[in-house]
């Protein structure tokens, strides 16, 4: 979890203005130069205000008057191009360096393992990556170049208000060091208001994202009523978060408000003695009372810099989370193994999922090379939890899995991965082009080769009525049956060519006759690989070379396939083993 | 209903709320008003040499208090404003998401989910902010006008003239606002784009991490997300940078016109350094309003998009009209249908075909009697999961008659929902709950209910080994479950609600045999239950009274499995097959 310790906050924001800045060092340095002309116009527009007060007051020339005016003019002038290109620039390098912190969360979210995926929904993830990311940008478009910007000006406006009268000046000093003060204690009140209304409006995307994707067994449950009040509930908890968020972050700005009245009439007050005794003009009155409002200002949005970055300190803390969640998964040192069909070995192996109960006890098989091994076993038996055991979904809980002889663990996931195919039920589709999603964005696999996956998959027919080949858009899953998703899952391996396959109740949607088409291919990607196989179906397991029968997490029954069939039942491999155990 | 009514028909809605912001927004803006006119006070008198009077010191403590007044009005100011902005944003996510849950189910979402999950969040507050902005200008409007008042009341000529340079702004953004409102939108179209695509890519990821494709997606994501600088940084150069940056040093041009002009005037006196204050000081806040002013036109407009692009993800029907309508009994349905006994469902040339392909069912035509077990048979394909939807009105027909008792059913989307029927798609999404609110779904708890709806989907072996029990947490999308438990859970579902009709489709994909077998006969154990049924299996082809056989979206043969045997080569080779 996150820490609050300032010191890691600290140094956690040196590293990505660091990481996320330096290589834009061009940028960041014109933005500097256009702050640094800024501060010196707005401290001297002040100063030309009170020169010209005390020119009329003692009687100078008109002509005097209005060269002074123009040159006053000329400033402002000036000054409104300088502030426009400072916020396009700052604008630009925030985008930049907004991108980067995604590209690389979302990488990361990518590496981590099955556990964490199973726990955070989509929706969540895309707040996290998209929304908290969003909330950092100010940090790094205007927090760093104002705060830094803004306290050399007030360290500009304290100098000038001493060369005016050192007595003002120590009134202005006096009042600036009590609003810092003040504003430092209120400083963290926000944060927690700011992190439970972002976690507010996470909750209500990671809702709507899963409740959109469920809209139609949601009317046919009839559960609207219960979709909305959720929906209430959500709502409600937003409501008071906003609420406390917004009126916590507006504490230090209050708080200022009332330090600065008070200044300003001391201020007033000082200077009327002063000027009783003729140590100041008017005009210098002026201009520290001017200063003073231009002091407060600069402390107002410095602290409105310091609120909004409480907003991003909450979002950094969350990403900072998620960037420091490891995978359970760990990446192994990398082993070499042999080319060709490898072995697969499970020696002892027990896993849980949770405390609730175990999937796998002390499960022991093996596959040599090139063989094919079917699974069978009622649903919840644990056949699925095997084929992710192999590529490192989840990582075993006792015993060990060893392919090619070699541990799992000692492989790096890109290794052991490339060497593995699999096919599951759920076929993940992008919503790209055909080509995109059979080669996941691979622009390296040439069209040939996936036109003939396609072909040797017997899906030519289908693929010939693509409007567009293979740049067809494919949308979401409409339009692509959850058969044919499946036919592109077995392209997708098919071109990976790996040495293992685990075809997860592959078959499973696909009617028997469908099955039959596809069967040619999936013999021939069989043929000459390590296979395993989930099936219900007698006819998918008869053609493999052995089948293991699992119950509870347990083999009970191990041999070909003609051992295990009953004659007189209807081909149920699971009910015959159901039975004998 | 143009979107300017629309608009206005939200604040309609919570009058209260808006009235009682306005009259905060007033006192937190004319306060400041205040203290320039003190200070005006006390530099006259300064700069007359009439120096230290009490008056001095009174008006001296009047800056304190009225500092702490403006504080506190403040506070509960920002308090109300959140509570606009939550009011606004939370109509229309309720409402659009009222909308999409209304439309059939299939047809629901017009767009990505992640892209709908983005207009959700981010249009929505879009058009949040603007209505705060607008009772944020309301009251600076009001500030600038006595601001303007007091101002006319010193010198009319030099007031005039200092507007020279609000004007000739006002003129350059008005002439930027068509651009503002199209680079906002290809902003926001950029954005979604995005977030449909980390949608995609973590909903994905198991198919990522084994393809090794972490690196292309992630390029992909990159220059998805250059698009998106791209575009936002135009959007933000209009909105922002220009126009912010032209308002706030406006003032400070109108100062120096105003030095300009009062040069000779303070030569002559007839123009106090008081004054001089008093005008440096109001400029500043007329500016802060022409200011806020400009970028509530442009929050407007790009209200209006934001508008526009929520209308988008509404299903086909769905209006502005229906987005910002209040009333907020649509949280909970007034009416849960009446229970109609089914004796006999007609279907009746029934055709759906979809919009984008050919795919589809042709002139469908069958019967389903009370208490009999229906099973619909073919290849992929041959429109088996089509024929459901479209008779559950989860799609739209293009033709066809649906009759309940002889009676015509108008509506198939209204109609075939609990208590009349209930559905357990081929893919079952369950919500990151506990099973049992999962089954539930806001049905009222009820033991001996929920514990024979989970006998009936062969569901308590599965429970029984779970160390929660029905407390377990199933995980998003029920993802901690396995296959089968997914689609049995989604079963139980649909037996405790106790409907009608049971349509069931294609429960082989997830379950074996043996658990299909025992649930057809646990369906068969309670008496009258009525069921129509995809499934490509033997076991559920004996226990059918009636199979109806599919092949290339129009019905081969229908009748009992003898007849089907003999009428249907398409059945032949699939029993063939599943006997192999």
């Amino acid at each position: 979890m996150g820490t609050t310790e300032p010191r890691f906050v600290l140094r956690q924001q040196a590293t990505l203005l660091r990481t996320y800045l330096g290589p834009q060092w061009r940028k960041v340095g014109v933005l500097v130069v256009l702050l640094l002309a800024n501060i010196v116009l707005e401290l001297l527009v002040p100063l030309w205000l009170a020169r010209f007060i005390d020119q009329a007051l003692a009687g100078a020339q008109l002509a005097v008057l209005q060269v002074t005016a123009l040159v006053f003019l000329a400033m402002a002038l000036g000054r409104q191009v300088i502030v426009g290109a400072a916020g396009y620039v700052s604008e630009d390098v925030s985008w930049v360096a907004t991108n980067g912190v995604r590209a690389d969360l979302a990488a990361h979210c990518l590496d981590l393992d099955m556990s964490f995926h199973k726990s955070h929904r989509p929706g969540e993830l895309i707040e996290r990556v998209d929304g908290d990311v969003t909330a950092l940008a100010t940090f790094f478009s205007s927090f760093v170049f104002e705060v830094i910007g803004r306290s050399l000006l007030i360290f500009g406006i304290l100098t000038l208000a001493f060369l005016a009268d050192f007595r003002l000046g120590l009134v202005l000093a006096s009042f600036a060091v009590i609003g810092a003060i003040a504003l430092r204690r209120i400083q963290g009140v926000a944060v927690p208001q700011f992190k439970t209304l972002r976690q507010a409006r996470a909750d209500l995307s990671g809702f709507f994202e899963e409740q959109l994707s469920v809209t139609e067994d949601l009317r046919a449950s009839g559960a609207r009523p219960y979709a909305m009040s959720m929906l209430a509930g959500l709502l409600k908890q937003y409501r008071v978060a906003n609420r406390k968020a917004s009126v916590s972050s507006r504490y230090s700005s209050s708080v200022l408000e009332v330090t600065v009245s008070m200044a300003s009439a001391a201020v007033i007050a000082v200077g009327g003695v002063l000027l009783e005794r003729d140590a100041v003009t008017v005009g210098v009155i002026y201009l520290v009372y001017t200063y003073t409002n231009l002091l407060s200002m600069t402390l107002f949005r410095v602290t409105r810099q310091l609120d909004q970055f409480q907003a991003a300190t909450a979002s950094m803390q969350r990403i900072a989370e998620l960037y420091f969640t490891r995978s359970a998964v760990t990446e192994g040192s990398g082993s070499p193994l042999p080319t060709g069909a490898l072995s697969v070995e499970f020696a002892d192996v027990s896993f849980r999922y949770g405390p609730d109960r175990q999937t796998l006890r002390n499960l022991s098989f093996d596959i040599a090379p090139g063989e094919s091994l079917g699974l069978v076993g009622r649903t919840g038996s644990g056949k699925t939890t095997i084929g992710r055991l192999l590529f490192r979904g989840y990582d075993v809980g006792g015993g060990a899995v060893r392919i090619g002889g070699v541990d799992v663990r000692q492989l790096t996931l890109a290794q052991l991965r490339s060497r593995i195919g699999v096919v599951t039920q759920d076929v993940q589709l992008f919503r790209a082009s055909l080509r995109d999603n059979l080669t996941l964005f691979d622009a390296g696999i040439p069209d040939h080769r996936i036109e003939a996956a396609i072909d040797s998959l017997g899906l030519s027919g289908w693929y010939l009525s693509q409007p567009a080949g293979l740049d067809t858009p494919i949308d979401n899953d409409r339009g692509v049956s959850a058969g044919e998703a499946q036919l592109l899952a077995f392209t997708r391996v098919l071109l990976r060519e790996p040495d293992i396959v685990i075809l997860d109740e592959a078959s499973s949607r696909l009617d028997p006759a469908t099955e039959r088409l596809v069967e040619r291919a999936v013999s021939r990607l069989l043929e000459g690989r390590t296979s395993l196989v989930i099936a219900h179906r007698l006819a998918t397991v008869t053609r493999l070379d052995r089948v293991l029968v699992l119950q509870d997490g347990e083999a009970v029954r191990h041999g070909r396939p003609d051992e295990l069939v009953r004659p007189g039942t209807d081909g149920l491999l699971a009910l015959s083993a159901e039975r004998g155990a | 209903m143009k979107p300017r009514q629309a608009l206005w028909r939200m604040v309609r809605a919570t009058p209260k709320l808006y009235v009682t912001d306005i009259v905060l927004q007033l006192f937190r803006s004319a306060i400041p008003l205040l203290p320039a006119l003190v200070v005006w006070k006390v530099l006259d008198q300064y700069s007359h040499g009439s120096n230290l009077t009490s008056g001095v010191w009174v008006m001296v403590g009047l800056l304190a208090g009225i500092a702490v007044a403006r504080v506190t009005v403040l506070l509960m100011s920002v308090a109300m404003d959140a509570e606009v902005e939550s009011a606004v944003g939370s109509m229309l996510m309720r409402n659009s998401f009222a909308r999409i849950l209304d439309a059939p189910g299939a047809a629901a979402l017009r767009k990505p989910v992640g892209d709908v999950v983005s207009r959700l969040g981010g249009d929505t507050t879009t058009i949040a902010e603007m209505f705060v902005y607008a009772l944020m200008v309301a009251g600076a409007g009001v500030q600038a006008l006595l601001a303007v008042i007091v101002m006319m009341t010193i010198d009319p000529l030099v007031t005039l003239v200092v507007f020279v340079p609000l004007a000739a702004a006002g003129v350059l953004i008005n002439l930027a606002s068509s651009r503002i409102k199209d680079y906002h939108r290809a902003s926001r179209l950029a954005a979604g784009e995005v977030s449909a695509f980390l949608g995609d890519a973590f909903n994905g990821v198991q198919a990522i991490q084994l393809a090794g494709a972490q690196r292309p997606i992630i390029a992909r994501l990159t220059s998805l997300n250059e698009q998106r600088r791209r575009r936002t940084l135009r959007s933000r150069l209009f909105t922002e940078t220009f126009m912010v940056s032209l308002w706030t040093n406006t003032a400070h041009v109108g100062v120096g016109l105003v030095l300009i002009i009062v040069a000779g005037q303070m030569n002559e006196g007839t123009f106090t350094v008081g004054e001089l204050a008093l005008f440096v000081a109001y400029l500043g806040w007329i500016a802060d309003f022409t200011s806020l002013f400009s970028q509530n036109l442009a929050m407007y407009k790009q209200s209006v998009a934001s508008l526009n692009r929520l209308e988008e993800i509404l299903p086909a029907g769905g209006s502005l009209a229906c987005l910002t309508t209040s009333a907020s009994t649509r949280l909970v349905d007034v009416d849960a249908p009446r229970r109609v006994p089914l004796m006999c469902l007609e279907v009746r040339d029934l055709t759906s075909v979809h919009p984008n392909s050919a795919r589809g069912v042709h002139d469908v035509s069958f019967d389903v009697q009370r208490g009999t077990f229906v099973v619909v048979t073919g290849r992929v394909g041959s429109g088996k999961s089509t024929l459901l939807r479209s008779l559950l009105g989860l799609i739209p027909l293009q033709r066809g008659e649906i009759r309940w008792n002889g009676e015509l059913v108008t509506d198939p989307a209204q109609f075939f929902v609990p208590p009349q029927s209930a559905y357990t798609p081929q893919v079952p999404r369950l919500y990151s709950d506990t099973m049992r609110h999962n089954i539930l779904l806001g049905l009222p708890e009820d033991d001996e209910r929920l514990r024979l709806a989970v006998r009936s989907a062969v569901l308590e072996q599965d429970i029984d080994h779970l160390k929660h029990g029905l407390a377990t947490l199933v995980g998003p999308r029920g993802a901690k479950l396995s296959g089968g438990q997914l689609q049995r859970v989604a079963a139980a579902r649909m037996f405790v609600r106790e409907p009608e009709l049971l349509v069931f489709d294609d429960l082989s994909s997830a379950l074996d045999v043996d658990t299909e077998r025992r649930l057809w006969e646990r369906l068969a154990e309670v008496s009258g239950r009525t069921c129509l049924a995809v499934s490509h299996r033997r076991v559920a082809w004996e226990r059918a009274d009636h199979i109806i056989v599919m092949a290339d979206g129009r019905i081969e043969a229908q009748g009992t499995l003898e007849d089907v045997l003999r009428a249907s080569s398409e059945i032949k080779h699939l029993w063939h097959e599943e006997g192999a």
